[in-house]
């Protein structure tokens, strides 16, 4: 096996427990349902105004864009290039996506070669980069992760945690491609000499445990407890890289198949779906089409992503991208009336990085912003834990944000000009 | 509320639901008193969560806010003075305690939420300094036939002093440890039921709206100094140690007035150290203090130094928590 040393993963004890809603999208069958109509890929998740290297009627896998970095974007489905159009998307900012109107056209290969070669890391990278993968848990190429990653002592996690109360859409890929996930994972620690990797995974429940039983090796799962967030770290101080599942699998289907990426799984749930379950996604179809063809109402408060982290979708003629792994639909807006702290300490005891919220949240709203940086606001990751488990329904997250932002510096933020 | 970012998932429980959940073990309390009493700790209750209400509503108008009685905090404050009153103290006692509870103690700091001391407590401690005869003559219960008259008592009603009182005093008490238990023992409207408190206690702890970190340390530290410093040498060390839990309202300020998460503080390991010191505080009161109950006092003081407590213990645990880690060579 590709664990080197004896290097065991843990996983930070201190959290909150989630409510159970992925049943039952984690244990249906992915769908895929046929999506026609014009579709809008972007051509850099990066960079903002580009131009299409090429334009017409291009085959699957042709080249659309090649970045300053030589990220290459190609065409995840054959069909007609158009125009190029600049919009907002909520989870990558201002995008430039040309259009393109599917058709059978034949498929361009990416002509790597490597499926059956003794792969060297170089090579590896070069497939992540060709390729075009984007890591769906960070939002930005595999090959920048990877490549963060490449010259010290690191351990991988595929991480297929998925803490958050509905998303299943990485539980459903580890489930129905084993092989590509496995073996991606072997090619993805041979192209940064791991000294170890791992699947997480978090069995919710009993059900998803059992459906993957016997589809990995031994010792290739590493079972997560049931906890929101899910930190793991690795024995003797050694860093760990997460990379997603989707782009696992992807890496694989590049080297073996000298395919690109072609569509996203994505796990649409809420209370305003009626039957909530994964949907594999064409990269660059709408997010409305996807809702349509689940049978949400129009009416319904979209979120991308989960329930905690999501961030609210106004405009439903944003492209489903990569990264964008989970869209929640709920009747209605879950207003909660901001009361005040009433001291329950329930923030304290989710925070897994041990800090104090409501004090935080207190010294920011009395603006002793001099005696923040006492309590270490810079160690929150920004999970919400503590903004959840609130009874009086206060921001204590975006509180803990702000002093992040403000550390101490409030006198430069407001006047720095006039004071020098 | 933001309406552009998360979390969308909020917590089912609110703070009025906190509320009710004391509420609902404080009503148990009253149902106990008023199966001995009859109407007259259920009126006195009424008329203090009636002050407690209302004075809270003229403080909304008078600093034009809505109104904040629907978090509940108000009805718990005086159903918390009305249960520590004695059941035969003339009606405007627990009024004026309530009344000064929210007016002065808890709308000048910003209401519900923003008080540094437990209102209750201090409504409580009012009254304790200002009628201390009134607050501490309890009727005698094995005395009692029937229930306790609504308007003045009759002439010759048979009072007795509460078991509090006894210890104070030095002298043997006589009451067994069947009276104990049962509640049948001179005292508050609402602490004298043990077995109530103590479903009461598991009640908040199971539905998570009270942690056992600051009563249990509490209770304790009260056990182990009533029993390294006995304040009476009668009927045993064990006797001694019951004598001194069930009364006055140490029970019920261990469960209710420490816990309320205002004025405690919200650090686990500050908890602890919170509901020793209030232990410790709380017997050397009842070994040096005026008066036969200052648990009350002993709460206040203690909400003074939870907010210090609080935060001494969270820099003191990230102290040890860095060192540990500069030890093992590993991340925080």
């Amino acid at each position: 096996m590709i664990n080197k040393e004896v290097i065991a993963l843990k996983q930070i004890r201190y959290g909150m427990r989630l409510a159970d809603h992925k049943a039952p999208a984690a244990l249906l069958p992915v769908a895929a349902p046929r999506f026609a109509g014009e579709r809008l890929l972007p051509l850099s998740l990066s960079a903002g105004a580009a131009k299409p290297q090429a334009t017409g009627a291009l085959g699957r896998g042709a080249l659309l864009y090649t970045d300053e970095n030589g990220f290459e974007t190609h065409l995840p489905t054959a069909g007609e290039v158009g125009e190029t159009t600049v919009l907002q998307h909520p989870l990558y900012g201002t995008l430039s996506c040309v259009s393109l109107t599917p058709a059978e056209l034949p498929e361009q290969p990416l002509s790597l070669h490597l499926a059956n070669a003794k792969l060297t890391p170089q090579q590896v990278m070069t497939a992540a980069r060709r390729a075009g993968i984007v890591d769906e848990l960070s939002g930005t190429p595999l090959c920048e992760v990877l490549g963060a990653a490449a010259d010290s002592r690191v351990f991988l996690v595929v991480d297929a945690t998925e803490a958050q109360p509905f998303a299943s859409s990485a539980f459903a890929v580890l489930r129905d491609e084993p092989t590509a996930v496995a073996e991606g994972m072997a090619m993805a620690a041979t192209a940064i000499h791991a000294v170890g990797c791992h699947i997480a995974f978090c069995p919710v429940n009993r059900d998803m445990k059992e459906a993957l039983a016997g589809k990995y090796a031994a010792g290739v799962l590493f079972e997560t407890k049931r906890q929101y967030p899910v930190t793991a770290f690795a024995d003797g101080d050694v860093p760990i890289v997460c990379i997603g599942v989707q782009a696992t699998a992807a890496l694989y289907a590049a080297i073996k198949a000298d395919a690109v990426p072609a569509a996203v799984v994505v796990t649409v749930a809420g209370d305003a779906v009626e039957t909530p379950q994964n949907v594999r996604v064409p990269i660059g179809v709408s997010v409305e089409a996807v809702l349509a063809a689940c049978g949400v109402k129009e009416d319904a408060v979209l979120v991308a992503g989960d329930a905690v982290t999501g961030v609210r979708l106004t405009d439903t003629a944003v492209p489903v991208l990569p990264g964008m792994t989970c869209l929640l639909a709920l009747k209605a807006l879950p207003v909660a009336e901001a009361g005040p702290c009433i001291g329950c300490g329930n923030c304290a005891a989710a925070c897994h990085a041990r800090l104090l919220p409501y004090e935080i949240a207190r010294r920011v709203e009395n603006m002793h912003y001099e005696r923040l940086a006492q309590l270490h606001p810079e160690d929150c990751d920004g999970c919400g834990a503590c903004s959840c488990v609130c009874p009086a329904g206060r921001e204590v997250m975006h509180e803990v944000l702000r002093a992040q932002e403000t550390g101490g510096t409030v006198f430069l933020n407001w006047g720095g000009d006039a004071l020098e | 509320m933001n309406e552009t970012h998360g979390p969308w998932l909020r917590a089912a429980k609110n703070s009025a639901r906190y509320m009710m959940d004391v509420e609902v073990a404080l009503l148990a309390l009253l149902g106990f008193s008023f199966a001995c009493y009859g109407w007259r700790p259920v009126v006195l209750t009424a008329l203090s969560v009636l002050a407690a209400v209302f004075c809270e509503l003229l403080g909304n108008a008078m600093r034009h806010q809505r109104p904040s009685v629907f978090d509940g905090a108000a009805l718990v404050t005086g159903t918390t003075v009305g249960l520590l009153m004695s059941p035969i103290t003339a009606y405007w006692v627990p009024v004026l305690a309530s009344a000064f509870a929210v007016v002065v103690v808890k709308l000048p700091f910003g209401g519900t939420g923003r008080n540094l001391f437990n209102p209750a407590a201090a409504g409580m401690a009012l009254a304790t300094q200002c009628f201390p005869t009134r607050v501490f003559t309890y009727p005698d219960i094995a005395a009692m036939n029937g229930e306790l008259p609504l308007g003045a008592l009759p002439e010759g009603f048979v009072t007795r002093l509460s078991p509090a009182a006894e210890l104070a005093a030095g002298a043997k008490a006589n009451f067994s440890f069947s009276d104990l238990l049962w509640g049948k023992i001179s005292g508050p409207i609402g602490a004298t039921a043990v077995l109530v408190l103590v479903a009461a206690a598991l009640f908040l702890f199971l539905r998570r709206t009270a942690s056992p970190a600051i009563t249990v340390p509490f209770l304790v530290v009260c056990v182990l100094i009533s029993v390294l410093f006995p304040r009476s040498e009668e009927g045993g060390f064990k006797y001694n140690m019951a004598l001194e839990i069930c009364s006055g309202y140490l029970l019920f300020a261990g469960i209710f007035m420490l816990n309320d998460p205002v004025t405690s503080p919200r650090h686990t390991a500050a908890r602890i150290v919170y509901g020793v010191l209030a232990g410790i505080l709380t017997m050397l009161l009842r070994h040096f203090g005026r008066f036969e109950e200052g648990t009350c006092f002993a709460v206040l003081l203690m909400n003074a130094f939870a907010a210090p407590i609080d935060r001494g213990c969270w820099y003191f645990s990230r102290f040890l928590r860095e060192r540990r880690a500069v030890k093992r060579g590993e991340r925080i």
